[in-house]
């Protein structure tokens, strides 16, 4: 990694360095936007997610342990924070954007497998928006942020029973809403 | 294929295998039984493929810098948690002072009021701190009254208009709690600042 480690950009940030926090933001921005994005499946509402998310962190860095990796904590914190707005969401309030959220492709479709491909994609980040708040987060901290089923207790505040029984019956859901067959 | 008269694994178990959560001799018995139960085997395979979907989802880039934005809002939430804590310290502080100066006047009222009030020997010792400090004010606020009667040439108006001092020291008393009253419902309402305390 170019430039200074992210520890030492905590470290200055914690002792009154705002320029280097900026710096942080930059570099996880992208990791944390699509966290921000593939819960809320819509874009404006990721960045505002993305943005919350560096704010709270930054009144929350002192719990930080700058001995372990920034990355994943601070995409724990977005699915956290995402999380949290969800909830607020009234069933059936929420609905995806048909040309503001697809990828940039869908607009131009270049070839059939292309077009095939990107028509799946939408089709899978729409399946995960269309599940409830937990069996979204759990599917994130599992499949996208490869977390253990103990670590994802942690980061949700529930039990690993509910973890497992969130997850599989987030994949059962998925699967069937995706009509996947293995092929 | 042939389904395995053997009891099926259960789906939980098909997940577990999939998350790399089985020791080898359970990996294997799993296996085993999917090689030769065609509807556990294709349970499996459907899982696997949503797997495979999952992993396959390409990551979206991000069109702007959030930097900028992230460091102006922490710069102005800390600008108004500043606000908000030098605008606390003088409320509190004037709070205490206006307790001191009308003290007295409420004291002496509720004891008229009341008839109850016996004074003991510390409620007389404050009630005796209260006057001497109310006193000291009082001098200073009738020789500022005076200064600006000179001032303003007022001096047949201070005939008619003879206003005590405890009663002018009262009034703003009074003036500063409702001023303190409304600015603890202002500071209340303020939910946006909240979010970031």
């Amino acid at each position: 990694m170019e430039g200074p480690s992210d520890r030492s950009l905590v470290l200055r940030t914690r002792q009154g360095d705002d320029e280097a926090y900026g710096d942080l933001v930059t570099r996880h921005q992208n990791p944390v936007f699509n966290v921000c994005y593939r819960l809320m499946g819509e874009r404006r509402e990721a960045e505002d997610m993305s943005q919350d998310t560096f704010i709270r962190a930054y009144a929350r860095l002192d719990t930080f342990d700058v001995e372990r990796p920034f990355g994943p904590w601070i995409r724990r914190v977005a699915t956290n924070v995402c999380l949290n707005r969800i909830k607020k969401f009234k069933p059936g309030q929420y609905q995806l954007d048909d040309e503001l959220d697809e990828p940039i492709d869908r607009r131009n479709p270049g070839p059939e497998d292309q077009r095939i491909r990107v028509e799946r994609e939408i089709a899978v980040r729409s399946a995960i928006v269309e599940l409830p708040p937990h069996y979204r987060a759990v599917i994130e901290l599992r499949h996208f942020q490869v977390l253990t089923y103990a670590e994802i207790s942690e980061t949700l505040g529930i039990p690993m029973s509910d973890v497992k029984s969130h997850l599989y019956r987030a994949r059962r859901e998925l699967a069937e809403r995706l009509n996947v067959n293995g092929e | 294929m042939a389904n395995n008269t053997r009891a099926h694994p259960g789906e939980d178990r098909l997940h577990e295998y999939l998350d790399e959560l089985l020791n080898s001799e359970e990996r294997l018995e799993l296996e085993a039984h999917t090689s030769s139960c065609e509807q556990c085997a294709r349970e499996l395979e459907r899982l696997s493929g949503l797997f495979s979907e999952l992993s396959s989802l390409a990551e979206i880039p991000l069109e702007a810098d959030l930097s900028r934005v992230v460091l102006e809002t922490i710069q102005e939430n800390a600008r108004r948690r500043a606000g908000v804590r030098i605008a606390i310290a003088l409320q509190i502080s004037l709070l205490l002072l206006i307790t001191i100066v009308i003290g007295p006047n409420i004291y002496s009222f509720l004891t008229r009021l009341s008839g109850l009030l016996q004074p003991s020997t510390v409620s007389t010792w404050l009630m005796e701190s209260f006057i001497l400090f109310q006193a000291s004010i009082g001098l200073s606020l009738q020789s500022i009254r005076h200064d600006l009667v000179e001032l303003l040439e007022f001096n047949s108006l201070l005939d008619q208009f003879s206003i005590q001092t405890t009663h002018m020291i009262s009034l703003v008393g009074g003036v500063f709690i409702l001023w303190l009253i409304g600015n603890s419902v202002l500071l209340r309402d303020s939910n946006r600042f909240k979010r970031f305390l």
